[in-house]
């Protein structure tokens, strides 16, 4: 063999080689293997019905990617933590996900009270953390590597404070949360457009209370004319509005709610009670793909998505769709993945998703209920 | 609504002054704080949940098990508890309580899960005078604290069991030198207080909802109760359980536009100014020194 037929088969060795390790046409750079997605939301707590149903939601689209996928595609694995809508569980569930299961990516968290406490660690450790649901507009300036597929509470809060600016005494009771301290905060700053309204009383209560009867009390004698109820979501919600139903020489005022009164099971312990009351949400989702997807979810894995509501079922689809989508694309990268979702331009369940170098979703819209004969009735 | 805060601050002061009694019972015949108390309380709460909603049985069935839920407690109280007693490692005992409180919060969010439950469907019945109203439940619990009062005070003042709590309170080594039964009058004792604890505990879910760490903050309340009012006088107890409600609620319920996460400030705030002017407590018997 001569000099040059050496130099020949060393540069097709080499060429070969190469093809092998980075070349591959389509073959994803993470082939094979089983890519582990973190996932922090309530699995128990006040807001447990909204973890479990967020955990059925990923495992059921989880399976059907990995049904789905080729040969040469990588397979995903959800590892589910508990965050119970509270910081502290919340860096306990990241540090979990990042340091024993070695996680790079993580769908979550889903309360803004989860999210925001693990913001300055995902940045520092390099982990991607996307929430389907974290609304608090304080994400926004979170850093590169937070992303939430949630509209802003900014723009709920707008919304009923647009509402309730027909009135000129106005209330609002909160709970003491990250989430609705955000809203309150948007309300009040809101509402500074509208100088006939006046917010006679603005109450907070410690997370998770359940003898709210003082603080109804003080409320009920400064005679608003409407009243918002900013509680998060589940029992003390519930509890909540029964306390008011209970005050019987308490009336002439409307009540305004947020996402936490859209299920059906958290006002039905008041009967007709909430009749009529105004709830400002994501709007309803109605594309028949989706639908039918959630109907799908439903029929397997039982029980029911009430408490996440179109939007964020939607939201939680989306997250993991753009998730697997990009890691398939460009590997387990949380700084490659991050700067992908910054950058390009995403079709998802909820609309057109592009983030152009924002924490939050470009998203301008709200839904306005009422309800009417014990459902919440999207107004057109 | 001076008046309604009052009637409010009233049923949360009654709910306290329950446990606080509980824990100076115990306190008097084995100078163990049993802050177990609110985790009885909440699991016997659960019980009456599990009888009433899962297992949907009968009245006796209501009676029956919350009742045998709080003897079965009262019992494994006194047993974790005795020999610290006997050892007078009362700040050993002290802890061990503390962590089964604890873990029966653990094991009631395992077994019913962390979020609420409520007790009653609908909303809460309530009787109003005027433009004043207070709800059945708070009735109820009003009533519950007046009887068991009573009965305590029937008791210590005019049974020679009384007679008999009173000596091992005041000194126990001569009561059991005239042979009184140290141990099975604690145990009686701790059976006692747990079924009262229990009932307050299924009261209070009546009243608002339960939640696994129900009896965390009223144990909390009741404890720094008993410290305020003084360990050797049930009056103090008495004074102090209201006080400890009732200040923090009226300020709460009169100051616009704070949050009710002052209330526990305020709390501390009472415990600090009284334990630095009186160490000993709001009425402290005059114990005679060697």
């Amino acid at each position: 063999m001569n000099k040059k037929s050496i130099v020949i088969a060393v540069v097709a060795i080499i060429v070969v080689v190469l093809l092998v390790v980075f070349g591959g046409g389509t073959k994803s750079p993470v082939s094979g293997q089983t890519v582990k997605i973190g996932v922090i939301g309530p699995m128990s707590g006040d807001a447990a019905a909204y973890g479990q149903e967020l955990q059925k939601v990923v495992s059921y689209r989880i399976a059907q990617i990995n049904a789905k996928a080729g040969p040469n595609d990588p397979k995903f694995e959800a590892i589910y933590e508990d965050g119970k809508c509270s910081g502290n569980d919340s860096v306990n569930a990241f540090q979990k996900l990042t340091t024993i299961d070695g996680v790079k990516i993580i769908l979550g968290g889903f309360c803004s009270s989860e999210t925001m406490p693990i913001s300055s660690l995902a940045n520092e450790n390099k982990i991607l953390i996307i929430s389907p649901a974290s609304s608090n507009p304080k994400i926004e300036g979170s850093g590169s590597f937070v992303f939430t597929l949630s509209y802003s509470d900014k723009k709920i809060a707008e919304d009923l404070a647009k509402e309730m600016s027909v009135y000129k005494k106005v209330a609002i009771i909160t709970e003491q949360n990250d989430y609705n301290i955000g809203v309150r905060d948007a309300f009040l700053e809101a509402i500074k457009n509208y100088p006939n309204v006046q917010v006679v009383s603005n109450e907070t209560f410690a997370k998770g209370s359940s003898d709210l009867r003082s603080l109804l009390e003080k409320v009920k004698v400064t005679q608003p004319e409407a009243v918002l109820l900013n509680p998060n979501g589940g029992t003390t919600a519930e509890t909540l509005l029964r306390q008011i139903a209970e005050v019987k020489n308490w009336s002439g005022y409307k009540l305004y709610g947020q996402f936490s009164y859209i299920p059906d099971n958290i006002r039905s312990s008041v009967g007709t009670f909430t009749e009529g009351m105004t709830i400002i949400d994501a709007p309803t989702l109605s594309d028949p793909e989706f639908i039918k997807l959630r109907d799908d979810i439903v029929a397997i894995k039982g029980g029911k998505l009430d408490s996440l509501g179109s939007y964020y079922t939607a939201s939680t689809l989306d997250g993991i769709d753009i998730i697997t989508g990009l890691i398939s694309k460009l590997g387990n990268d949380s700084e490659k993945v991050g700067r992908a979702l910054s950058t390009e331009q995403f079709k998802g369940f909820i609309g057109d998703i592009s983030f152009s170098g924002k924490n939050f979703v470009k998203l301008n819209i709200s839904g306005k209920y009422i309800i009417e004969d014990g459902k919440a009735v999207l107004q057109k | 609504m001076i008046v309604q805060l009052l009637i409010y601050s009233f049923i949360a002061g009654t709910q306290v002054l329950i446990l606080a009694l509980g824990l100076f019972t115990i306190y008097s015949v084995s100078k163990v704080q049993h802050l177990a108390l609110g985790g009885i309380a909440a699991a016997v709460a659960y019980a009456f949940y599990f009888a009433s909603h899962d297992a949907a049985l009968p009245l006796w069935g209501l009676i029956a098990v919350p009742l045998l839920v709080a003897i079965l407690l009262g019992i494994i109280s006194f047993w974790l508890n005795e020999s610290f007693t006997k050892r007078q490692e009362y700040l050993l005992a002290l802890l061990v309580s503390f962590s089964f409180g604890v873990a029966l919060e653990a094991i009631i969010s395992i077994v019913f899960g962390t979020d609420g439950k409520s007790l009653i469907s609908g909303v809460s019945s309530v009787v109003s005078y005027g433009d004043y109203q207070i709800p059945l439940s708070g009735i109820f619990i009003i009533g519950f604290g007046a009887i068991c009062a009573l009965i305590s005070l029937f008791v210590v003042k005019f049974t020679s069991f009384g007679r008999t709590l009173k000596a091992i309170a005041e000194n126990s080594f001569s009561a059991t030198s005239i042979g009184i039964n140290e141990r099975k009058i604690r145990l009686i004792i701790y059976i006692a207080v747990c079924i009262v604890a229990g009932g307050i505990g299924i009261l209070s879910g009546l009243n608002t909802a339960l939640t696994p760490m129900m009896g965390f903050n009223l144990i909390i309340m009741a404890f720094i109760a008993l410290l305020v009012g003084g360990v050797t006088d049930v009056r103090g107890t008495i004074i102090a359980s209201y006080i400890v409600a009732l200040v923090p609620e009226f300020i709460v319920g009169i100051v616009p536009n704070i949050s009710s996460n002052w209330k526990m400030v305020l709390v501390f705030l009472i415990a600090f100014v009284v334990l630095i002017v009186k160490p000993e407590g709001l009425i402290a018997n005059k114990q005679r020194k060697a």
